[in-house]
């Protein structure tokens, strides 16, 4: 995996206070792979949480996550647990890694 | 950068914040919209909704893309290596910006935009609902 424990701890942090403390996130995409360089960092975040307003929530994440690691591409499917929109939602729980402290 | 290059730019951003205005009021009462209510949508409608992410996108695209870097240029900012989101705590700064956290959330749901699917109809209606609620925003 292609994260610094500094970039898990912020977006662990930006997850929490947006999506609730119940979240979890999986990264998935190009950064799971450690012979790739570069590339979007790909987050499914799961939240039971009743948000007021998902889209939002995960427009503040984004500011937030932005302004810790900088003008990178973040791209983030936020679904409530077992929420399935397509098959992508099925690659990211298959192969990608819960980030954890 | 002169003064007559920015309010150029100006004034192009002026036109599309009009145009933003004005799909802003045609579509207010299609908002709020949820995925069965984007399928009932009749073709007149979809139009008016299209044209108003567009709207969208392009006054998003010109402030932060042109005008930003035109107004810092004008008043002689050092820009080198500066990236558009390093812009932002500047013009906020110039008080050219209101408030750069707002517009931050504008340009992420700018990139929402031009990066979602359009058969996710939750998605695209959440989209929609946003930019009525953050239109005003940019308008300003």
């Amino acid at each position: 995996m292609r994260l610094s424990p500094e970039e898990i701890a912020a977006i662990l942090q930006c997850a929490v206070r947006h999506f609730g403390p119940d979240t979890k996130v999986r990264l998935f995409g190009s950064r799971i792979d450690d012979w790739r360089r570069g590339g979007d960092i790909d987050l499914l975040i799961e939240t039971s949480a009743e948000l007021s307003s998902p889209l939002e929530a995960e427009l503040r994440f984004l500011v937030d996550l932005k302004n810790r690691l900088g003008d990178r591409k973040i791209d983030v499917l936020l679904r409530r647990p077992e929420e399935r929109r397509s098959f992508v939602d099925d690659v990211a729980r298959e192969r990608g890694i819960v980030l954890s402290q | 950068m002169t003064i007559t290059a920015l309010e150029n730019e100006l004034r192009s951003a002026h036109r599309i914040a009009q145009r933003l205005e004005r799909s802003l009021e045609s579509t207010r009462r299609l908002i709020p919209l949820d995925a069965n209510a984007i399928k009932k949508l009749t073709d007149e409608d979809q139009k008016k909704l299209d044209a108003l992410l567009l709207r969208f996108v392009s006054l998003a695209s010109v402030i932060q893309d042109r005008i930003a870097r035109s107004v810092l240029l004008f008043e002689e900012e050092n820009l080198t290596n500066a990236s558009r989101k390093d812009m932002r705590p500047m013009l906020e700064k110039l008080v050219a910006l209101r408030e750069e956290r707002k517009f931050g959330i504008i340009v992420e749901l700018r990139n929402l935009i031009a990066h979602t699917y359009p058969e996710d109809l939750d998605r695209k209606a959440q989209i929609l609902n946003t930019v009525h609620l953050r239109g005003p925003d940019l308008i300003e």
